[in-house]
């Protein structure tokens, strides 16, 4: 417990350090540590693109199996060069999607598994996040959600989609012109 | 949680449609403590090829049975697998250390001997630690 709380206080550079170079003890509480770290967010990003909880964890699980395998036992492996949400969230999406693709080949044949589950595939006692960016294109919703959800910087944002910087800036801007023309939002917006 | 700006020109939202936003994003599913140790028990197989053999506590005949059981397995034709499709790389799966079940254990085991690649470790762990229905092997 103690070296898992003195664990949790590095940097994510750290950690990764220690994942790449540390003893097995060491690399093992630094993944350790990382996991606890980003684990809600990756099973955030997992829920907009599932429609079910479990496909949810089983893309918390791929995800982190995939970030392990970037430190292979000789060391050397994965080097930060942004922020780890930046590698974290394309892996969570992609991963997220082939399991809904999965799910629907399997399962409901009208589920588009392309596209944010709707509205009306969750419950109705939630309080639907979706239904307040619906109406935007899939991609400028991803990014207002990536930015004033998810904190992400404009450069964060742009690494983690792969997107030129002014690139990401021109399609947010376009985002939440759009965004200001959906019923569902206005008030917040004359408030 | 401060969001980092990048400019002054930054386009924002009305803070009260953030503090919508976030709300609706709370997960609806719990990551399970059972999840989590999981994840863990697959590091721990992972980086168990980092562990000096001087720093290892079990006995010196345990490394010489676990490579003749891991050479057996090589020779004996493996079961049909429980998990499909999980990878082609799963010749290991197996009882290595003969306690009944097919578990952790058998992957320390495995990655002690010495025998198998970093790959095929990473691949048997995965499968023992797929969240699979209870009364599977895990």
């Amino acid at each position: 417990m103690h070296r898992a709380d003195a664990m949790d206080r590095q940097s994510d550079e750290e950690l990764v350090r220690l994942c790449n170079v540390g003893s097995a003890d060491e690399a093992e509480a630094a993944f350790g540590s990382l996991y606890r770290r980003h684990r809600d967010f990756v099973l955030r990003v997992a829920l907009r693109y599932v429609s079910d909880n479990d496909s949810a964890l089983d893309a918390v699980q791929e995800t982190f199996s995939y970030l392990l395998r970037k430190f292979p036992p000789g060391g050397a492996g994965l080097t930060l060069t942004a922020r780890l949400t930046t590698l974290l969230y394309p892996v969570a999406k992609n991963n997220a999607i082939s399991l809904q693709r999965k799910a629907a080949r399997s399962g409901n044949a009208d589920q588009d598994p392309d596209e944010l589950p709707s509205a009306a595939d969750r419950s109705n006692d939630e309080r639907d996040v979706l239904s307040l960016l619906a109406g935007l294109p899939a991609d400028r919703r991803e990014l207002v959600t990536l930015r004033f959800v998810d904190d992400m910087s404009l450069q964060d944002i742009a690494t983690a989609l792969g997107l030129p910087l002014g690139t990401v800036k021109s399609r947010l801007h376009a985002a939440i012109a759009d965004l200001r023309k959906l019923p569902q939002v206005k008030e917040f917006f004359e408030n | 949680m401060e969001r980092p700006t990048d400019n002054d020109n930054e386009p924002q939202l009305p803070a009260t449609l953030i503090e919508a936003l976030k709300a609706e994003d709370q997960p609806t599913a719990l990551i399970t403590s059972r999840a989590d140790r999981a994840l863990e028990a697959q590091a721990a197989a992972h980086f168990a090829a980092r562990r000096s053999t001087a720093r290892d506590w079990r006995p010196a005949w345990y490394a010489a049975a676990a490579a003749a059981a891991v050479a057996l397995l090589l020779v004996v034709p493996r079961e049909p697998s429980i998990n499909e499709g999980i990878g082609a790389q799963d010749v290991f799966y197996a009882d290595v250390d003969a306690s009944g079940r097919i578990d952790i254990a058998d992957v320390l085991a495995v990655a002690r001997s010495g025998r198998a690649t970093q790959p095929d470790i990473d691949a048997f762990a995965a499968r023992v630690v797929t969240l699979s229905p209870p009364g599977t092997a895990r």
